[in-house]
């Protein structure tokens, strides 16, 4: 199926190539593994030209934690916790802090495109796919902006809606994010060490007047919020319909096994 | 010894050091934090830098070591720079130090 869609509204400095076709992979819910194994193949595959620049919306079931490439486990993570509660964990290819993926509370996002259509500068590349987001969160009626490096806060009180990490190889940017559908605060403190030495009452009120979410925004379903994303990532954009191909999938569950379910990854740091 | 210290860089990025040495020379240095550094597998050349360097090792000359291997491997960092890293592990060393 191909959609083309037009808006008089899409300035110049959004335009990657008007030329580029996107393939985009609908919202679908995997475990932790599988969803940086799927991100990982999808790479490779537009690495080697066998797959379109390619948007995909996607959950995390059940909910999990991602760290950071540069982080560590143990430093960032309650794992007896994690465990305790059926939380997964995982080590992101991608830069950047610990995530907690709640798996009603947000939508994460990948965005896989050859570098050459991208921005050059990070920041430009932030600047540009953070631009999505907010365009996503202004059909809701909410107003946001970019904060580099790699944040989406609501304007007005600057409070973190959306953060994003990004990796560039083979030729192949990478970025991925997520969007603060719900959050549970208490649970994600009881997952996360950030502070956890510190973790008065006055650290948690701290971290609640730092994020928030859609639905402290408006009382918008996390369905409308997925429709508002897909519009707003897909906007002025050629694109179709697609889904992982066979060799995407067959790499994809070789990364499980090889890389993303095992310790020697996940606690390399 | 082992000595650990952490410093948030400007932008709020978090660099923390973790430095291993024995007497004056320093056995491993391990880099974490949420920052982001591409490509990502050249950290380890960074962390390698300061293996077998003397503890008292001259700031200056690593943070040229540190410009020269960015230049060389074309490594981009954001969130994080060669100062903060050189201030985080002379910070783990003291810290260690500081426990004797």
């Amino acid at each position: 199926m191909l959609k083309i869609r037009f808006d008089q509204s899409w300035s110049i400095d959004k335009m990657i190539d008007s030329n580029t076709k996107w393939r985009l992979i609908e919202l679908e819910a995997n475990d932790a593994f599988m969803n940086m194994a799927i991100d990982e193949a999808i790479s490779h595959a537009v690495a080697k030209g066998l797959s379109l620049p390619t948007i995909r919306f996607y959950t995390w079931k059940p909910s999990a934690v991602s760290i950071g490439c540069f982080q560590g486990m143990n430093d960032e993570i309650n794992v007896a916790r994690c465990r305790e509660l059926g939380v997964d964990f995982i080590r992101r290819r991608t830069g950047g802090g610990a995530v907690y993926h709640d798996e009603k509370g947000e939508i994460t996002y990948s965005v896989i495109a050859p570098e050459k259509i991208m921005p050059k500068g990070i920041t430009e590349s932030y600047h540009l796919i953070c631009g999505w987001i907010v365009d996503s969160l202004k059909r809701m009626g909410i107003d946001s902006e970019f904060k580099p490096i790699n944040d989406v806060v609501v304007s007005g009180n600057g409070k973190k809606i959306s953060g994003n990490a990004q990796t560039r190889r083979d030729g192949v940017l990478l970025q991925h994010g997520t969007i603060l559908f719900d959050v549970d605060i208490d649970k994600m403190f009881s997952l996360l060490k950030v502070g956890q030495e510190k973790i008065a009452d006055k650290m948690i009120a701290d971290v609640k007047q730092r994020v928030t979410s859609v639905r402290q925004c408006c009382e918008a379903s996390k369905m409308e919020l997925y429709e508002a994303l897909t519009e707003g990532f897909t906007e002025g954009k050629e694109y179709e319909i697609g889904k992982l191909s066979q060799e995407e999938m067959i790499e994809a569950s070789m990364l499980v096994e090889t890389r993303y379910i095992q310790d020697d990854w996940n606690f390399m740091r | 010894m082992k000595g650990v210290a952490a410093e948030k860089v400007e932008g709020g990025k978090l660099v923390r050091c973790k430095v291993d040495f024995h007497d004056v020379k320093i056995y491993t240095v391990q880099v974490t934090g949420d920052f982001f550094l591409h490509p990502e597998e050249k950290l380890k050349d960074i962390e390698e830098l300061f293996v077998g360097k003397n503890i008292f090792f001259d700031e200056k000359i690593a943070e040229q070591e540190i410009e020269d291997l960015a230049k060389k491997m074309e490594i981009t960092m954001v969130g994080i720079n060669s100062l903060a890293l050189i201030r985080t592990i002379k910070a783990a060393i003291k810290n260690a130090e500081d426990k004797i």
